[in-house]
């Protein structure tokens, strides 16, 4: 392939699950800092091993990289007792991409009051859950995809991929319920 | 199917990954059983609230600029770059050069967008209309080789019909719609549980024209030109996933 045929296969392909790939990595790593080097060095990877890029699914291929990319940045931050960035962003949920069912369908203040609290209290739900399972909680519900991509993206076998996801899911539940009890309880 | 059996499937259920037989027999259960159905809508909730409330974090444009540009650091093209801007008078004329296309730009935004409105509002209504009259598609299929010979039969142009359902965009069929004083192509496609109307027609010219995004009624929209082709997409689908689909549709 040439160098300009592989650029343009790779943009076609590839560039469009950038999105996704931020997603996944600004998640995993919880902070933007780490999330832009993990997808710079996943997109760099990719590339490098694009000319045997033969998947039917290019978004679930780019995200076993990313993931990889997390694991290994990791590694290094523990080996090389690198500084962990620990700006764990607060929640704002003023730019939210995807939830603009909120501002349509109903102004009354203390129901959008009531309905960024509870989104908020989801995102930090997630943001609290272990790395596996918040990132296979990514994987189903934001990026939509089935048991067995799941399964190719972890290389973890289905089993194990229905039984985390129902872990995490358990754990995200107790969460929130704790939320909840702590605020009626001081209230 | 008994309790125990029930709770052991119940997310594999939520996530449609069961096979017919089994969600027939979990269904039946959950009409009887209170308890696991209770179960059942406590994680349905819980679903449906992270699908709409969890932050989606978009790549940062600098970020994906940076990375284009590491991969496609194609020498040839900066070398040329920078020898224009280097050469006396490059500058100027580069000036020049921007000043007459954003002017041309202008122009063409400006006359687009009154015939655009109009469009917009019947390509909207031809979505709504859809999906109101039960009407959504007039040959029902996800075998995109059965669907294009039905158009081919009723249009005097032959439009791409392609199946993404491995890309979760699953097409369930198409249909006759009119737009623009014409007859054109409607496909449909859902992702989800949103149905994505596409419309195409041959526009007769050769502009290129890329994505622009539009919102009406609570419905987005997509349009752009390509291969002589006018496209359309229009669903309630969030617009980044909808932006995700068109950048799909346009892959050759």
């Amino acid at each position: 392939m040439s160098a300009d045929k592989k650029l343009a296969r790779f943009d076609a392909l590839i560039m469009p699950h950038l999105d996704a790939a931020y997603n996944l990595a600004r998640w995993l790593t919880r902070n933007p800092h780490d999330a832009d080097d993990v997808v710079q060095e996943a997109c760099t990877r990719a590339y490098a091993s694009f000319d045997s890029f033969r998947a039917i699914n290019a978004k679930a291929w780019l995200l076993t990289i990313v993931r990889n990319s997390f694991l290994k940045q990791i590694e290094k931050q523990k080996r090389g007792g690198e500084i962990v960035h620990l700006d764990v962003e607060q929640t704002t949920l003023g730019d939210h991409d995807n939830n603009d069912a909120y501002d349509r369908h109903n102004d009354n203040p203390e129901v959008i009051a009531m309905r960024q609290y509870e989104a908020e209290q989801i995102h930090k739900g997630i943001m609290a859950l272990t790395d596996e399972y918040r990132e296979i909680i990514i994987l189903r519900e934001i990026e939509g995809f089935t048991y067995h991509e799941i399964a190719d993206i972890t290389g973890t076998p289905v089993g194990t991929v229905m039984s985390r996801l129902s872990r995490a899911r358990q754990k995200l539940q107790q969460k929130l319920t704790g939320i909840k009890r702590s605020r009626e309880k001081t209230q | 199917m008994n309790c125990q059996q029930v709770m052991s499937l119940l997310h594999a259920y939520l996530d449609r990954e069961l096979d017919v037989a089994n969600e027939m027999a979990l269904e039946n259960h959950l009409h009887d059983c209170p308890g696991c159905e209770d179960a059942y809508k406590l994680l349905h909730v819980l679903q449906t609230r992270v699908r709409s409330d969890a932050k989606y974090y978009s790549a940062p444009a600098e970020l994906r600029h940076k990375i284009r540009s590491s991969l496609g650091s194609s020498t040839e093209t900066v070398r040329t770059k920078q020898r224009f801007w280097s050469t006396p008078g490059g500058t100027g004329s580069l000036a020049l050069a921007m000043t007459i296309l954003l002017s041309f730009s202008v122009i063409t935004y400006e006359r687009s967008v009154s015939i655009d409105d109009q469009l917009m509002q019947d390509v909207t209504s031809g979505h709504i209309r859809s999906l109101m009259a039960k009407h959504l598609t007039d040959v029902a299929s996800s075998d995109q080789h059965q669907i294009k010979p039905w158009f081919n039969s009723k249009l005097d142009f032959s439009p791409q019909v392609r199946d993404f359902a491995e890309l979760g965009y699953s097409l369930q069929g198409g249909r006759l719609d009119y737009l623009q004083n014409r007859i054109v192509a409607a496909i449909v496609y859902k992702h989800r549980q949103h149905v994505i109307n596409l419309y195409m027609w041959p526009t007769g010219d050769d502009d290129v024209l890329a994505v622009s995004a539009n919102e009406k009624q609570g419905y987005h929209l997509l349009s752009w030109k390509r291969h002589g082709m006018d496209f359309w997409l229009v669903s309630d689908l969030n617009k980044r996933e909808l932006k995700e689909f068109a950048r799909l549709l346009q892959n050759d």
